[in-house]
């Protein structure tokens, strides 16, 4: 730390060794994916139209490319000098295409050391001939410093070493080679099983109209169903800015989310997964009793706008129930199944119906924490959405209850009602014989007028009676009309019918 | 950061493509594929099918996938149980990215081929997962390189040849009795003196060994170029014409070859030993030879005796437009 002479008064810089880096970046990534995510939303800052990453066959070294501005020494000097002042939103906050930038503190980029051992980077500029070289060794980075100073306390090697070679002026491009993947990250991209499957489906080489229909399968009821390699593949494609497959929500409701599906799509960003081009992997598969609500809030430290979806019954597969995030069309983590903790006995069972999606404003950036996956509780930006959300998703319970709920339990009753009359008049008709055909034809005029939709008659004769509430019945119609010789005989042969 | 401006290290694709796609290239690629097919069609094991160098382009990959020996799933990535069959050695970052977006799935060793098999010394083998590679049924060197001698000891030594001789022993260790060779070179003799005196005692001491080794070698060579090796000094052979500077591969390194693997045991059939290109484009040799298990009680002598008569039969000029035609 240098240090003024002053014996009294003093002050100093603060210097940061590149290990902050490993440091930093150490358990920020919860998954694989995570890390690949941060990476290809570079390329999607850079301008990329189209990233092809490639993981198989055994993930050893994964590498990823983009055909998008490329970045030269000076900007990569710049950017890599300090890490997480706000360089990449210098030149604005949009990129040259208009695309508003996800990264902002720059430490995106860094993701690759919680993936492999080492980074190497070849990158250039349109109108340049220069392609950039970069190598970071991770595994020396993360070396103690005492272990890497020399005798006259220079440090023995880099943090990263770099050389300028030459291409056509007609290419830009960057390539990112991440060299020596780590053991267990390298077993989920390669593909591991699932832990309870060990005959797990791999997406691996579908096309996104198979991916689709592998989803919308009544029997999947988590990605975990298939194994690592496609559950990465999905989790990728759920946060980048992507399309939406084609066919993801019913026909009927395509209309409340067309506006957004286009706002996606204007993006013009295509990532390719092991030739696999990925696409949004939200599929709702419950055309019929189901419906959107559009979410749309202004509010004075924040807006959004998105949409609910509720069907009846519980969303499949499961990581798409909840609330999904985005902020400049990148997530902030996944599907949030607490609808950002919103009260769990308020319409507990209803929750599980509903998939939500939001686009929030800039200032909801401001709410989230350095791993991109979740957000500040007290920042006003997010308390004030976070109210929207809850009065919104209430409401959405509340319709879903009249408009799948109950609807499906009406028509349910009404069913029921058929066949009990249907099963009444049989009864009549059998009773015909015995009680003659006057009391008959009173069984089947009582119930008859039940068939109709007045909910109470239906009710009643639909109504199960316990032991208890039979015998009082039974027992005051039989004391008001029998002879008491009658009426014992009467009880006696119930109970004995009854208690067979 | 280091600022030195270096060669150009990134690929030129067009040019490495035009290259690739002349009909004479395309005339031996057919070759290699007839050879993987062979294997392709023969009993399943658990061995590698074939491992290449192939370059950028990957366009013996392409043609494998047209053959449908490489399954690919509906997006054009390799299945999973092709990409356990084949691999590729591309030590040139760049080149080994265009392969992976090109062919989804495949197999990429990064690192020169002369690292995969720990060099020329005969001392260090690959293991593991990289003795599987050099183990495959076929292997096919395209080398992008002249065959350049360097002193060792006393005498001189060939590196790429070495390798070669491991290739042996790796199959030899994991019992693979059947595989095969495909080697190119580019046909220019860019020797040194050393390296060429070296070159024309060995041939002399064959010839004198084998009537039939020297007189394939006088058909294929000619009389004038057979009586120059013969009778002038080494310096000559480092002056000679394009053509002759090929011709003068096809008899040294197939029978390089054969020397050095001669202890292994191997029946050598040398089906193609064929010389192409030159002007305007680098004039090439290319060999294909194929590796058995002996019939019983064949001595290491008779097999080399029998293996050396069959090394010159199938000398070939393949013409710029994919042509062939026997050099004898």
């Amino acid at each position: 730390m240098p240090t003024d002479t002053d014996e009294k008064e003093f002050r100093g810089t603060i210097s940061v060794a590149a290990r902050i880096i490993d440091y930093l970046s150490s358990g920020l990534y919860k998954s694989p994916a995570a890390c690949l995510k941060e990476l290809i939303n570079n390329s999607y800052d850079a301008d990329a139209t189209q990233v092809e990453v490639a993981v198989k066959p055994d993930a050893d070294q994964i590498v990823i490319q983009d055909d998008g501005s490329g970045l030269n020494r000076t900007e990569f000097e710049k950017h890599f000098r300090r890490i997480s002042e706000s360089h990449k939103r210098d030149d604005g906050d949009d990129t040259p295409s208009g695309r508003p930038k996800i990264g902002k503190i720059g430490i995106g980029f860094i993701a690759a050391n919680e993936l492999c051992e080492v980074l190497e980077l070849f990158s250039t500029k349109k109108g340049s001939t220069e392609l950039l070289h970069i190598t970071i060794d991770f595994n020396e980075m993360r070396m103690p410093a005492e272990k890497r100073r020399r005798k006259d306390g220079e440090l023995v090697k880099a943090d990263y070493t770099g050389e300028l070679l030459q291409c056509g002026a007609s290419e830009h491009y960057t390539q990112i080679f991440l060299k020596g993947v780590r053991g267990p990250a390298r077993e989920i991209l390669a593909g591991a099983m699932n832990n309870s499957n060990k005959e797990a489906e791999s997406l691996y080489g579908l096309n996104p109209d198979s991916i689709l229909e592998r989803l919308r399968d009544p029997d999947l009821g988590t990605w975990k169903d298939f194994d690592r390699y496609s559950e990465t593949l999905l989790k990728v494609a759920l946060s980048v800015p992507v399309s939406y497959v084609r066919g993801w929500m019913p026909k009927r409701l395509h209309k409340y989310v067309a506006r957004l599906e286009r706002e996606e799509k204007k993006l013009n960003f295509r990532v390719v997964y092991d030739g696999t081009e990925l696409r949004k992997p939200i599929v709702f598969r419950n055309a019929q009793r189901s419906f959107i609500k559009s979410f749309s809030f202004s509010g004075e430290d924040v807006s959004a706008t998105g949409y609910f979806y509720a069907q009846h019954g519980t969303i499949k597969p499961e990581e798409l129930h909840g609330l999904l995030v985005r902020i400049r069309h990148a997530t902030v983590g996944g599907y949030d199944r607490t609808f950002w903790e919103f009260s769990q006995s308020e319409f507990s069972l209803i929750q599980k119906w509903i998939s939500a999606e939001i686009w929030a404003d800039d200032r909801l950036e401001e709410a989230m924490n350095i791993d991109r996956t979740t957000l500040r509780d007290t920042h006003p930006a997010y308390v004030e959405l976070r109210g929207a959300v809850h009065a919104a998703l209430r409401e959405v319970c509340s319709e879903a209850r009249s408009k799948i709920y109950e609807k499906g339990n009406t028509k349910r009753r009404g069913v029921a009602a058929r066949n009990e009359i249907v099963k009444v008049g049989k009864i009549a008709k059998e009773a015909e014989k015995t009680v003659g055909k006057v009391a008959a034809k009173r069984i089947s005029s009582t119930w008859a007028s039940s068939e109709s939709s007045d909910r109470k008659s239906q009710r009643t004769l639909l109504k199960s009676y316990s032991v208890s509430e039979l015998l009082q019945v039974v027992l005051d119609v039989a004391n008001s009309t029998l002879q008491p010789k009658v009426a014992a005989n009467f009880i006696t042969r119930l109970m004995e019918r009854l208690s067979k | 950061m280091k600022t030195r401006k270096k060669s150009p290290r990134s690929l030129k694709p067009v040019d490495e493509a035009m290259q690739a796609r002349r009909p004479d290239k395309e005339f031996v690629r057919a070759l290699w594929l007839e050879r993987v097919r062979r294997f392709a069609n023969t009993e399943e094991d658990d061995s590698y099918l074939y491992l290449t160098l192939c370059g950028a382009e990957g366009l013996d990959i392409a043609l494998l996938i047209e053959e449908r020996i490489i399954k690919v799933t509906e997006t054009g990535a390799i299945t999973r149980e092709s990409s356990e069959k084949i691999v590729v050695v591309e030590n040139r970052p760049q080149a080994a990215a265009a392969l992976r977006k090109k062919f989804p799935g495949l197999k990429v060793v990064d690192q020169p081929f002369a690292n995969l098999v720990h060099g020329e010394t005969q001392t260090r083998f690959p293991t593991g997962h990289h003795q599987d590679y050099c183990s495959a049924r076929v292997v096919n060197l395209d080398l992008n390189c002249c065959l350049i001698g360097t002193p060792h000891g006393r005498g001189i030594k060939f590196d790429e040849l070495l390798w070669i001789k491991k290739l042996g022993q790796l199959h030899v260790d994991a019992r693979k009795r059947e595989w095969t060779l495909c080697l190119t070179l580019h046909g220019e003799v860019k020797w040194d003196v050393a390296t060429a005196r070296h070159i024309r005692q060995f041939l002399l001491e064959n010839f004198e060994l084998s009537e039939k080794f020297s007189s394939d070698a006088k058909s294929l060579l000619g009389t004038s170029l057979f009586n120059l090796v013969t009778t002038s000094a080494a310096d000559e052979l480092l002056k000679l014409s394009r053509i002759d500077q090929q011709r003068l591969l096809m008899v040294v390194v197939p029978k390089k070859i054969l020397e050095l693997l001669q202890d292994q045991g191997w029946q050598v059939d040398t089906s193609e030993n064929m010389r192409y290109g030159g002007v305007p484009n680098a004039p090439m040799v290319s060999w294909i030879m194929h590796f058995a298990e002996p019939e019983e009680h064949a001595t290491n002598h008779k097999l080399y005796r029998s293996n050396l008569e069959k090394l010159l039969l199938a000398v070939r000029h393949v013409d710029s437009k994919g042509r062939a035609s026997s050099e004898i």
